[in-house]
């Protein structure tokens, strides 16, 4: 009672969201650990993970649909840990196909205005601007069953946001879309959210989903929080190799390498050979190494090739290759490593060709050999990624 | 575009044929209760004076009854049985009907929608049950009956029936209730639902059609059944209509008074059916969409 009334006197009361030391388990297993983390008001957080990594219970724990077994969880400054759904003016989409079956479009956008018993005058207000806001005006008094899939999911949300929630938790909403009715999807999100100025919670296993529309992304694996942070961060500094090759839109070259510097000039050596490491990227490598060994990550997208050899580079042969239009996904043997290059497309390479592939040692990522953490990031400012990915 | 046309003509007289397979015979007994026996007799296809002397001899022990053509109706004497009959039915196919979605709604919410141990074990058993004939049963029913003084009971009758309704009602629904959207419930509550509001209010509105169809089914059961009401019931109070009308069949011996009579039995069926005939449509024993 008295916090609320420092709160209000304060003018500007904090929204902020906060998982403090979360736990929840069913029976033995613990689908969620040591969760810490504050959404910010208004903030766009995406929970990534692999099926099973806990992202989903993090969701409904936000929810109320699950209670946590320890730790609390604040909205605002009001503990909520134990809240049930109905009074935490939360709302939810699900995965595809979660609406009501028997009521029409317009009583399914309304029904939660009809339980909070919202003026009747208010409601067609509201619902008036919310699907003006999604274009749904013409399948108001459709049936569910007579609608597409992405025409039922633009209803959802806009049963969802008619309710004007405090917090708004969206359940891997896509996942049973095709690609071009995700990416539209994903798109319009983004902008409602601009709008609309509502802190979303976003679950979803697909980081391309995750990069797009984040503010930030919290990564989840087994339980735990692996990364915290915003979205172009986790794709060039990723944590460690796990997240490393979770994000990303094409699977990230890991090299196990022994460091070896020689006078004047970086050296590093695969099991497939030397290469040489400019020493703008050698010389921190070296300060951060506690020992010879560690793993550099090289994404394909910044790996070049060449017809002609040179010392940064290693003899590969080309196995496979994908033409995805401007670019090309290359996939190399060179003995004993697989590796990956996505080159322009117009650098053309044939199958069975001897090739020379490159890192491009300014974008790569250095991790720690025994505890697979990360050591080091070539690419610390936003730009020169820009200016990277702009080359290719 | 032609051969659009010319499907559309084979399913329609396809459909006709149906139609006329289906109702014939049941035109051919209104036409005969509205006939004098005279007109039946000549084979006429629609009676040329219409009378309705057939329904008020059954219905009246009193009443004597002339047509335009001079016909003699003589009273029947049955008309105390056939409206007790008619009572009995409508009192036994209403509170069954009442009970069994007492029973199943909750129990095929249950199986739907929950999880729990040894499930599909539970519905299988509930399900086989009602693959006994109902012959088969029939002599430990009556033994049993006689010991606890429930033959010639109306509340005996509806013990029985409900073995009948509540399997079928519960394999249906649960069905239903399965096919419902997974997170319905969840959704309900993120709209401001409690808990007790999301079931009622959200899943039993949506399993309606289900409700409504399996209710139906529920009352037909109850109204049509006959072998259990013929050796149980027989000479009592609680006899229902279908034995009755046995009864009557073998007591008078104008078809045409039969025709009517049975069509009394048709009537609330037909009811219901107009009446649910859309719920009834959208169940298609498969799920809502």
């Amino acid at each position: 009672m008295h916090k609320n009334v420092v709160d209000m006197q304060d003018g500007h009361r904090n929204q902020n969201i906060r998982m403090v030391d979360v736990e929840k388990r069913f029976g033995d297993h613990s689908a969620v650990r040591n969760l810490n983390l504050e959404i910010a008001d208004c903030e766009l957080l995406v929970f990534l993970g692999p099926s099973g990594s806990g992202k989903s219970t993090a969701l409904n724990l936000l929810a109320g649909l699950e209670i946590a077994t320890a730790g609390d969880i604040y909205f605002g400054g009001e503990r909520v840990t134990e809240m049930p759904t109905e009074r935490r003016n939360i709302s939810m989409v699900f995965q595809s196909n979660t609406l009501y079956p028997h009521k029409n479009v317009r009583a399914n956008i309304l029904f939660a205005l009809q339980i909070a018993k919202v003026p009747t005058d208010v409601q067609q207000q509201r619902m008036r601007d919310i699907t003006r806001l999604l274009g749904i005006e013409r399948y108001l008094d459709r049936r569910i069953d007579q609608l597409s899939g992405g025409e039922r999911q633009r209803v959802a949300i806009a049963k969802a946001l008619v309710k004007r929630p405090k917090l708004f938790l969206l359940d891997e909403p896509f996942a049973a879309l095709d690609a071009l009715l995700r990416r539209e999807l994903r798109g319009e999100l983004v902008r409602i959210h601009r709008e609309l100025e509502t802190t979303m919670v976003f679950v979803t296993h697909d980081q391309e989903e995750a990069l797009g529309i984040a503010d930030r992304i919290a990564v989840m694996n087994k339980g735990e929080l692996v990364q915290l942070g915003p979205a172009l961060e986790i794709y060039s500094r990723p944590a460690n190799t796990w997240v490393a090759s979770f994000v990303g839109p094409h699977s990230i070259n890991l090299l196990d390498v022994q460091v070896e510097g020689q006078d004047g000039a970086g050296l590093v050596r695969t099991v497939a050979g030397r290469l040489a490491v400019e020493r703008t990227v050698f010389d921190p490598l070296r300060q951060e190494l506690r020992s010879a060994r560690a793993i550099v990550g090289v994404r394909p997208e910044f790996t070049s090739l060449s017809s002609t050899p040179s010392a940064d580079a290693l003899a590969a042969v080309v196995y496979s290759r994908q033409i995805f239009g401007s670019t090309a996904l290359y996939q190399l043997k060179a003995d004993p490593l697989d590796l990956r290059a996505l080159v322009p497309v117009h650098q053309r390479f044939d199958i069975g060709q001897r090739v020379y592939a490159r890192p491009l040692w300014d974008q790569c990522v250095w991790f720690d050999s025994d505890s697979k953490n990360l050591i080091l990031a070539s690419a610390n400012d936003d730009a020169d990624t820009d200016r990277k990915a702009a080359r290719l | 575009m032609r051969t659009t046309s010319r499907r559309s003509v084979l399913v329609y007289s396809g459909a006709l044929l149906l139609l006329v397979w289906t109702l014939a015979p049941i035109y051919w007994m209104v036409n005969m209760s509205l006939s004098t026996p005279v007109e039946i007799a000549a084979g006429r296809l629609f009676p040329l004076h219409p009378t309705f002397c057939n329904f008020l001899r059954i219905f009246s022990d009193t009443v004597s009854c002339t047509t335009a053509d001079g016909s003699q109706f003589p009273v029947v004497g049955q008309a105390g049985a056939i409206r007790q009959g008619l009572i009995n039915s409508v009192i036994l196919s209403v509170t069954v009907t009442i009970l069994t979605m007492l029973v199943s709604v909750p129990a095929a919410y249950a199986i739907g929608r929950l999880a729990f141990r040894h499930k599909m074990k539970i519905l299988t058993t509930i399900v086989l049950s009602r693959s006994l004939p109902p012959v088969a049963v029939l002599i430990p029913f009556s033994a049993m009956y006689a010991d606890l003084g429930l033959g010639g009971t109306l509340l005996g009758l509806i013990i029985i029936y409900l073995t009948l309704t509540v399997p079928l009602a519960v394999w249906i629904l649960s069905g239903f209730f399965a096919s419902l959207p997974a997170n319905i419930e969840k959704l309900a509550r993120t709209d401001g639902c409690t808990r007790l509001q999301a079931l009622y209010r959200v899943l039993l509105g949506a399993a309606m059609p289900g409700v409504a169809a399996v209710a139906v089914i529920a009352f037909l059961t109850s109204w049509n059944e006959f072998t259990y009401a013929l050796v149980l019931t027989p000479g009592t109070d609680a006899q229902p209509f279908p034995p009755t009308l046995a009864a009557l069949f073998s007591h008078v011996s104008y078809p045409n008074t039969n025709a009517a009579a049975a069509l009394l039995a048709l009537i609330p069926v037909m009811m219901l059916a107009y009446l649910f005939q859309r719920r009834i449509r959208s169940l298609n024993l498969i799920g809502p969409i």
